[in-house]
């Protein structure tokens, strides 16, 4: 009793940090809206008050965003927080930072339920609350967090559901998988592979309960319908099309390149090496190749500023030691063999494997499903640029997690390595508590330009000169403004639908690129990049949150 | 059956070095110290309005030092690099030898996988770049070798071992300019 009491603050406390680390000063940190959330976080706002999206679209299925097409869970699930906070930062990440913190405690379940081991479902769940990878992805309105979350919840469903037998369970299951698909691109292509290697890990169990399956995978058919038509129209295959990684004008080139360049004797192969099978392949391995870097992992992560720290990897380099040693702990065998804390009343999957003793097969079978969940989980981002990619990779966080958590807790156990995980811990402490620096007092400051920090006090000064002037001149240099505009001005939806607003220009604001000529427009207001010389009455500044002038508010046409 | 691998396996291996002779600028793997002073200034002076103690608390040679060691150190064993130099069928002998170093208790292997883990750290002293690269390669191609070690081989396992050595051929062919080993390559 004393032991699960102790079990139970020792959750309760992860859960606190797995909060913490995902709400503390959420709205200001990341230091401001990226595009996708500003649009996300409008139109949720636009539903609310119009049942239709920004474009006009009546409770979309899918929605349009700046040429692409966007899946719709995140957008409706941000209606009750907008509705209860406003619309504002907060509000578009609490979805995103919510799930996180569920992820943590159904992979504490998850792990528990299949391993019948609470210390290391503690060090799992433990691991994935202080992972810099899914706390970065918790704190912004990214879709891919919400979807890892139904992902991991699905998956520990469909294991239930197997133990008992229960087709409603199952039902569930497939719902929750069906959702992560409707969450995310990549999960479009890892949600299938994820369900192929259950049916494969667990095909013994599966086989007996075919006929639990009819129904949950009729439902999920027909759920999936209007998903399967978008991958085939030309607005599901958007996204693929517009950042392939494979392009036939690089074939092209190579074959050109080592026409000119290659080893003499093997010039004549070029016309037999670059068609485009053999060398997409050549592209998907090395970009495949990519997210299993070391150097990715454990030293310097994703370099888009919004994926990662970028300074340090995705996730801690101690890490890499309790992975290798995870290594030692996949087979179960006298040595890795947990003979006094299995709780064995909570073990599941027993009877289904009469010949191995059920908590080793259970134990192994799992292990086995998150070698496979490694394997599978970059493929999705190996078909589009750049690689590595941490957000079309983020199920990866899973199995690394779940790794990491078996080598450290099979360290723990071993007697001869005491002295050796004293200095790890304090390296790990170390570690995590200049993550914490980085995170909350670098960040802000060194990726300013990668969230658009700067787009709130623009609108802010737009807000305050705006009124004397009848046209607003902004330029689109940093992509789209007219988000911004309609975000932080929460401009009304309506308003926006019946003018047929586009993101060239809606009401009195025109968002125009540098070739426009502004000297012809009569008396307007006119924000400019900051290094562009404007022969006009300057007005006001803009800085990003580092303090970087980066626009400027100027009278054209007014001053003579 | 042994015998046709290894000569498979050095045929391949013996590709690859020589598609390195048209390398005319090898990149270096060269751990600069200098970078840790840099490193450290300019994360302390990312800490604006901290206490400077706090700062250097966080940001300090030993772990920069640490850090950038460690950078280096992977570098030399990232897995695109592995990937380059080995190919394939390399990457696979190379984990099977891992796996045999720790599955039977041979002196000798452990020796050599031990000079494998070690290799990285005078690559990465090395001032010259191709005397850097041709010892990592070296060591990376005799210790894989252990992995043609297997106690049994069936048919699937040969076939697997033929078309992951045809594999490696195709990727040396596209993969002949070497990205993560040179800088310039070309052949007159």
């Amino acid at each position: 009793m004393a032991v699960k009491k102790y079990h139970k603050v020792l959750l309760f406390l992860i859960i606190f940090l797995a909060v913490f680390f995902r709400l503390f000063n959420l709205a200001q940190n990341p230091p401001g809206l990226y595009w996708d959330e500003a649009i996300y976080g409008y139109d949720a706002y636009s539903i609310i008050k119009t049942a239709h999206d920004h474009n006009g679209n009546f409770m979309p299925l899918f929605f349009e965003s700046y040429g692409d097409w966007k899946m719709p869970v995140y957008h409706y699930l941000l209606v009750p927080p907008i509705l209860v906070f406003g619309l504002n930062e907060f509000a578009v990440r609490f979805p995103s930072a919510t799930f996180g913190v569920l992820t943590v405690i159904v992979f504490f379940y998850f792990v528990k339920k299949l391993t019948a081991n609470i210390n290391l479902a503690l060090f799992a769940s433990l691991f994935l609350a202080i992972s810099p990878w899914h706390i970065q992805f918790s704190r912004g309105g990214f879709e891919s967090n919400v979807a890892l979350f139904f992902a991991v919840f699905g998956t520990h469903i469909f294991l239930r559901a197997m133990n008992s037998k229960s087709t409603l369970l199952f039902t569930f299951s497939f719902l929750l998988l069906t959702l992560s698909m409707y969450t995310y691109h990549a999960y479009r292509i890892f949600t299938p592979l994820l369900v192929i290697t259950l049916a494969l890990v667990y095909k013994q169990q599966l086989q007996k309960l075919l006929k639990k399956l009819i129904v949950p995978v009729l439902i999920t058919l027909a759920l999936l319908l209007p998903l399967i038509n978008f991958s085939l129209s030309d607005e599901g295959k958007a996204r693929a099309s517009s950042q392939s990684a494979f392009k036939s004008k690089d074939i092209e080139k190579a074959k050109l390149d080592f026409d000119q360049k290659s080893k003499k004797p093997f010039r004549f192969m070029s016309k037999y090496l670059y068609n485009p099978p053999a060398y997409y392949t050549y592209v998907a391995l090395k970009a495949y190749v990519d997210h299993m870097s070391p150097t990715f992992l454990f030293v310097r992560g994703d370099q888009i500023g919004r994926h990662s720290q970028v300074d340090m990897g995705q996730i801690y380099l101690y890490e890499a030691l309790f992975l290798i040693w995870a290594v030692f702990a996949f087979k179960p065998t006298p040595f890795n063999r947990e003979p006094r804390s299995y709780d064995r009343s909570s073990l599941i999957l027993a009877q289904n494997s009469p010949r191995t003793p059920f908590k080793e097969s259970s134990f192994f079978a799992l292990n086995k499903l998150m070698l496979f969940w490694l394997i599978l989980a970059p493929l999705p981002s190996i078909i589009v640029g750049p690689t590595p990619h941490a957000n079309r990779a983020l199920q990866m966080v899973i199995p690394l997690t779940y790794f990491s958590a078996l080598g450290a807790y099979h360290m723990i156990r071993s007697k001869k390595l005491r002295l050796l995980l004293v200095l790890v811990g304090l390296f790990a402490l170390y570690s995590h508590v200049s993550y914490l620096h980085l995170l909350f007092s670098h960040y802000p400051h060194k990726f300013a330009a990668d969230w658009q920090s700067d787009y709130k006090e623009m609108v802010r000064k737009l807000q305050k000169h705006q009124d004397s002037f009848d046209a607003v001149y902004i330029t689109n240099i940093n992509q789209v403004p007219y988000a911004y505009v309609l975000f932080y001005q929460k401009y009304d939806p309506e308003k926006y639908i019946a003018l047929n607003g586009t993101r060239d220009h809606f009401d009195k604001y025109y968002f125009i690129s540098r070739d426009v000529n502004v000297y012809d427009k009569g008396r307007i207001l006119y924000i400019a990049p900051s290094w562009e010389k404007v022969d006009g009455k300057w007005l006001d500044a803009v800085d990003d949150a580092s303090g970087k002038h980066t626009y400027s508010l100027w009278e054209l046409g007014g001053q003579k | 059956m042994k015998k046709v691998f290894l000569i498979l396996v050095l045929l391949a291996f013996s590709f690859r070095l020589w598609q390195t002779t048209g390398c005319k600028n090898f990149l270096p793997f060269k751990f600069d110290p200098a970078s840790v002073k840099m490193n450290v200034e300019e994360a302390v002076n990312t800490d604006l309005n901290q206490n400077r103690d706090i700062s250097r608390f966080f940001h300090n040679k030993a772990s920069t030092g640490l850090f950038e060691i460690t950078k280096s150190y992977t570098k030399v064993l990232d897995t695109k690099l592995l990937l380059e130099i080995l190919g394939p069928i390399g990457i696979v002998l190379l984990i099977l030898a891992i796996k045999n170093t720790f599955k039977n208790a041979n002196k000798i292997v452990q020796i050599h996988f031990a000079l494998l883990l070690i290799t990285p750290l005078f690559v990465m002293v090395y001032k010259n770049p191709k005397t850097a690269f041709y010892s990592l390669a070296f060591i990376l191609y005799s210790f894989s070798l252990w992995g043609l070690n297997l106690k049994k081989t069936n048919r699937l396992c040969s076939l697997l071992f033929v078309l992951a050595t045809v594999a490696t051929f195709w990727y040396f062919a596209f993969s002949w300019q070497l990205p993560t080993i040179c800088n310039e390559i070309f052949f007159n």
